[in-house]
């Protein structure tokens, strides 16, 4: 109990840390920019004398300080304030977040089934483990937006199946589908990998000496060993999800945090660009805390089966 | 695949780029496959083949330098912590910064500086900092733990001694091999840079920006988007063997 305490206090702290170093970095890189919200709103009739009229009645201080510490209280309030246009940040947000995190769960779920069928197809025959290395190392070397836009080639324009984007239950498909498969590469060559480790250990070699069917040793032995691993592996990679799914967004026009934070940046929204920036680094925290916890629990439990051996 | 061959494919296609100029002639649009024009012409009447390894040369030239560039900031800030009380200012930075998706963080990064191209590399360059500090910073810790390290330090040499002698010689090996192995995600990150349109004002056309240029003629022309993509995948998959075969060999 006093661990698990303490292990929270250090985690609240460091987020905490974390909040205030990117709430500074992302005011002090908008500051940096050249040309402002005001000029993006004004466009092409931005003259001297409507520009001098928005600015008098558009109260933005130049204080990057201020700014600051007006932005850290907001945000330590639950509170992300208003966007340039007046709209609240956090059902904005909340909205949008939605969508990344269905997208990112659905590719979780493809990617799982990816990297395990890789597994045990390449438990079968030792040839096919080479090959299916190949073949991942292939699909890892494939930009995301290449296998998009070729999905959207092949599924909607030459066999018209699935739509090339949109908001709805079938529209998730095809963007599920190109983050799966990259993210179901890196899995599978991580467990082909793993299990050709594995089976060099002297309790593997012990099972085949006894007889044990090829098929228990890897879906039993081997998989025991393999799944906690996998899960630490996949939480961290909750990151490159997110990434990918901000290309993927703006490829198959679904309204998710990563196409948000592209506007935002392109109409100069410093309060957007930083909430955003606040709550997907929020959501990769978390993940990675889990991580952590996975994998002490998994240091533990194999320490533990070690002892009692 | 052969680390050679990969190496020396990336160079001709390096090399080659500086020698391809594809001119634009607009009379020229969408032209068939000719002896002239072996991958047909595109929407501005450009050889396509030129201009497929004049894109290739930019992005593989941006995404080495930005590499680089990369290495030498997170060879600085690793030494710096090092000699200096700067360690936990330096690591709190790359915790912070590894929080957000590398992609997300070269957006911000990405008007950081006035010309266009050099805003580009450092924003490339500053989201890998995080990552590279990170591996660099681990290294130098674990090494200062060996047995000579702390023999040396114990008979009463300075931190800056140890450096030069000890942990400066081991570092290049480990940024030689920290350059392969993010090498690939550096041509990822910057060709989907130039897919979301990061590359305006550029000097240069990138594979990424050709890809995203393809796209919106994927129904009647969809080599347009295809060729730049599959020399794209091409060019990562070479780095990806090198990666593999170098990291295993430095090690």
């Amino acid at each position: 109990m006093k661990g698990l305490s303490l292990f929270l206090i250090k985690k609240a702290i460091s987020f905490l840390i974390l909040i205030v170093i990117l709430t500074f970095f992302s005011l002090f890189l908008e500051k940096k920019r050249e040309g402002s919200f005001l000029y993006e709103l004004l466009g092409q009739r931005s003259q001297s004398k409507e520009m001098e009229i928005l600015k008098k009645q558009f109260h933005d201080p130049e204080n990057l300080w201020f700014n600051f510490k007006e932005k850290i209280t907001l945000f330590f309030t639950f509170n992300f304030g208003k966007t340039l246009r007046g709209e609240e940040i956090l059902p904005l947000l909340i909205e949008a977040s939605k969508i990344t995190l269905l997208l990112s769960m659905i590719s979780l779920i493809f990617s799982f089934f990816y990297g395990f069928l890789n597994y045990f197809l390449g438990s079968l025959k030792i040839f096919w483990h080479e090959k299916l290395l190949k073949l991942n190392f292939f699909l890892l070397s494939l930009p995301i937006f290449v296998l998009a836009i070729f999905f959207i080639w092949l599924f909607s324009l030459k066999l018209s199946i699935f739509p090339p984007g949109g908001k709805g239950p079938l529209w998730y498909f095809l963007p599920a589908l190109t983050l799966s498969l990259k993210s179901g590469a890196r899995l599978a060559i991580f467990l082909l990998e793993y299990k050709k480790q594995e089976e060099k250990k002297t309790y593997i070699q012990t099972l085949h000496a006894m007889g044990t069917p090829k098929n228990r040793i890897y879906a039993i032995h081997l998989l025991k060993n393999i799944f906690l691993p996998t899960v630490s592996l996949w939480l961290i990679d909750f990151s490159t999800f997110v990434a990918g799914a901000a290309i993927l967004e703006s490829i198959f026009a679904l309204p998710g945090l990563g196409f948000l934070l592209i506007s935002a940046f392109w109409q100069y929204d410093t309060h957007l660009v930083s909430a955003i920036l606040v709550y997907s680094a929020f959501l990769v925290f978390l993940t990675n805390s889990l991580a952590d916890v996975l994998a002490n629990y998994f240091k533990k439990f194999s320490v533990q089966s070690h002892n009692e051996r | 695949m052969n680390a050679k061959i990969s190496i020396a494919l990336l160079i001709t296609l390096l090399i080659s780029s500086l020698i391809a100029e594809p001119k634009i002639d607009i009379k020229k649009a969408f032209c068939p496959i000719s002896l002239e024009n072996p991958l047909g012409c595109s929407a501005l009447g450009e050889d396509f083949l030129q201009l497929l390894i004049s894109a290739s040369g930019g992005t593989l030239i941006i995404a080495l330098l930005g590499r680089i560039l990369s290495i030498f900031l997170s060879l600085f800030s690793s030494i710096t912590g090092f000699l200096l009380p700067l360690f936990w200012f330096y690591h709190l930075l790359a915790q912070a910064l590894l929080t957000i998706p590398v992609l997300f963080l070269a957006v911000l990064l990405r008007n950081l500086w006035k010309t266009h191209e050099i805003s580009l590399l450092l924003s490339l360059a500053v989201a890998e900092w995080a990552l590279s500090h990170e591996w660099l910073s681990k290294r130098i810790y674990d090494h200062k733990q060996k047995t000579f390290c702390e023999a040396s330090f114990s008979l009463g040499a300075n931190k800056f001694f140890l450096l030069k002698k000890h942990i400066l010689p081991y570092l290049w090996h480990e940024s030689l091999i920290l350059f392969f192995v993010y090498f690939p995600n550096s041509l990822l990150t910057l060709s989907a840079l130039e897919f979301l349109g990061f590359s305006q004002n550029t000097a240069y056309s990138g594979l990424g920006y050709l890809v995203a240029v393809g796209k919106d003629y994927l129904f009647y022309k969809p080599e347009l988007a295809m060729l730049p993509a599959l020399f794209l995948t091409i060019m990562v998959f070479l780095s990806l063997s090198l990666k593999k075969k170098i990291s295993n060999e430095l090690s």
